[in-house]
């Protein structure tokens, strides 16, 4: 019975030990980002400028806008943030004063180019228990296009996915969000 | 000013506390040719989830269901711990990762008012036993796993629990003083990489426990092979599909189960003096088609899908001798129905079925109505 024990305390730190920074905020610079933007803008050398948050931007540590330049040229912008998902039937708490503690959210990123239209939706770190489905790049496909302008509605323009309505719902709402709010910045000419 | 009671503002405070719930109330009117069949009305589930954040990685889930209205039980109750990215561990009254149903059973996520059949008499919808084990996703490679180690299900307490039609859904121990001479283990792998597409294969292995252990002197070799041959070896895999594209869905499940030492197990009498005649083999699969034909119209939010399923089990595939294989045992289920969706959080649900059993002519008719919440 001790070696036992002892074998799982072994296995328990030798899992902790690639325990990574998943507490905290998102990673704002994932390898993945450099990746996809390599490929959606054909290009090595570019340089991401983010937002700066002291702009009074709500949830900063939650996300950020940033742009992303090719030598001079602006080839598109991006944001990259957490939305907060639930289990399913446990959406009761008010999820904007939770996310010191809440264990339930999913990071990711969106590409837009220089008219503001989605080339690319990635979610690079799923920490949700249920509705992985949405991670799938195949059903992320259906953003691609979504300029602000024309619907997004479960069960319509995106496939619902049984099982999976929160993260579904949670991720539809903060691209939505988020493109009317990175038009809004290019709208005021703000300097990102 | 808004008066708030504690639970309020507790909930706006810091929104550890999480409450939540899902019911369904059920009409189910059978037809038989030449019997009197009384319709049931019923508030088959309502269950009341509540669930705690003490931090970003430790978590207390739970569920309390009330049955027929009257029956109180725990569906869930499981701490859990996350180590890093890809390892979680958990803890406590844990659902069986079993198939589509037993995992996610909010009425909101399956057409039909009942469960599919071959999830209450093959797979043990809602399964839970108490244990520990772990879960976690690789989401480079598109896969969620799940592993645990749990009490097994009883199999003997006095008299045989299992038999041909019932096999194992009455050896459930549900976390209720359950008892255990030896673990039983479950798993599941998920993979999600396909566009729509959800698949998954589940095993679960381990013997069921029994009674005749209890006390027992660990020298009375008579007596211990006596309760050795009330227990049985459980092994089932069940693999399962879902897949969603434009208001179009398709699922299925497919479940098969070994038992092993059946022979001995069978001359266990579970009431008077007829042997038992519990199968060796056991096999049930469903396949289900629907369409959500107000998807064409963009302004309406509400869904309706009219749905067909075609369900078959056998629950005596392969008997040891002298069992003889029971054909009214094996059953095809043929359901039509149509599922209302209000909204993501409220479903009203008819279906019609059919059920025949192999050794007759004439088809059992139900008719169903019931509606589902989840919130």
């Amino acid at each position: 019975m001790k070696s036992v024990l002892l074998k799982c305390l072994v296995l328990i730190l030798f899992f902790q030990s690639f325990a990574f920074t998943f507490n905290g905020p998102p990673d704002f610079h994932p390898r993945q980002l450099d990746r996809e933007i390599r490929k959606i803008y054909h290009t090595d050398h570019f340089q991401i400028a983010y937002y700066p948050s002291s702009e009074n931007q709500p949830d900063s540590n939650t996300g950020k806008y940033f742009s992303i330049y090719t030598g001079n040229t602006l080839a598109g912008y991006g944001y990259i943030g957490r939305v907060m998902s639930c289990r399913q039937g446990m959406c009761f708490s008010n999820l904007k004063n939770s996310k010191s503690s809440f264990a339930e959210y999913f990071d990711y990123f969106i590409l837009f180019d220089s008219t503001i239209s989605i080339q690319k939706v990635m979610v690079f770190n799923y920490m949700a228990s249920h509705g992985n489905e949405i991670t799938s790049n195949g059903w992320l496909k259906q953003f691609i296009g979504y300029n602000g302008n024309n619907s997004l509605i479960a069960g319509k323009d995106i496939d619902a996915i049984s099982g999976a309505t929160v993260s579904v719902h949670g991720l539809i709402n903060d691209v939505i969000i988020r493109t009317s709010a990175i038009k809004k910045l290019k709208s005021e000419k703000k300097n990102f | 000013m808004v008066y708030k009671n504690s639970v309020e503002q507790m909930l706006e405070n810091d929104g550890k506390l999480q409450l939540g719930g899902y019911g369904e109330v059920h009409f189910n009117k059978p037809y038989f040719n030449d019997l009197y069949k009384a319709s049931q009305l019923d508030v088959h589930r309502l269950v009341l989830f509540y669930g705690y954040n003490f931090s970003q990685h430790t978590q207390f889930v739970s569920e309390i269901e009330f049955e027929y209205a009257k029956e109180l039980w725990i569906e869930q109750a499981f701490l859990q711990h996350r180590l890093n990215k890809y390892l979680n561990l958990r803890a406590g009254l844990l659902l069986i990762p079993m198939g589509i149903i037993n995992e996610t059973h909010e009425p909101v996520t399956f057409n039909g008012v009942e469960r599919p059949v071959i999830d209450n008499k093959i797979s043990l919808s809602t399964w839970r036993e108490i244990g520990t084990g772990f879960w976690g996703s690789f989401l480079p490679f598109k896969i969620k796993y799940q592993i645990y180690m749990t009490g097994g299900l009883n199999g003997y307490d006095g008299k045989a629990v299992f038999n041909g039609a019932n096999p194992l859904r009455d050896g459930r121990q549900k976390g209720s003083k359950a008892y255990t001479y030896s673990p039983a283990l479950s798993s599941r792998i998920e993979y999600f990489g396909f566009k729509n597409l959800h698949t998954g294969i589940s095993f679960y292995s381990g013997n069921s426990q029994s009674k005749l252990y209890s006390d027992l002197n660990k020298d009375s070799l008579r007596l211990k092979k006596t309760a050795d041959s009330s227990v049985i070896g459980i092994r089932m895999i069940g693999a399962d599909f879902r897949y969603f594209i434009k208001g179009f869905q398709l699922r299925g499940q497919f479940y098969f189960i070994n038992l092993s030492n059946t022979d001995q197990y069978n001359t266990f009498r579970q009431s008077g003096n007829t042997f038992n005649n519990l199968g060796k083999q056991i096999i049930g699969y469903y396949l289900e088609a629907g369409y959500n034909v107000l998807r064409p119209f963009p302004d309406i939010e509400y869904s309706l899908i009219p749905f067909f399923r075609y369900e078959f089990y056998n629950l005596h595939h392969q008997v040891e001798k002298p069992v003889v294989a029971d054909k009214s045992l094996m059953n095809t289920i043929l359901t039509a129905g149509i599922s209302f969706r209000l909204n993501d959080h409220a479903i009203i649900k008819s279906d019609f079925q059919w059920i025949k059993p192999a050794n007759v002519h004439f088809w059992q008719k139900y008719l169903n109505f019931g509606f589902g919440v989840t919130f």
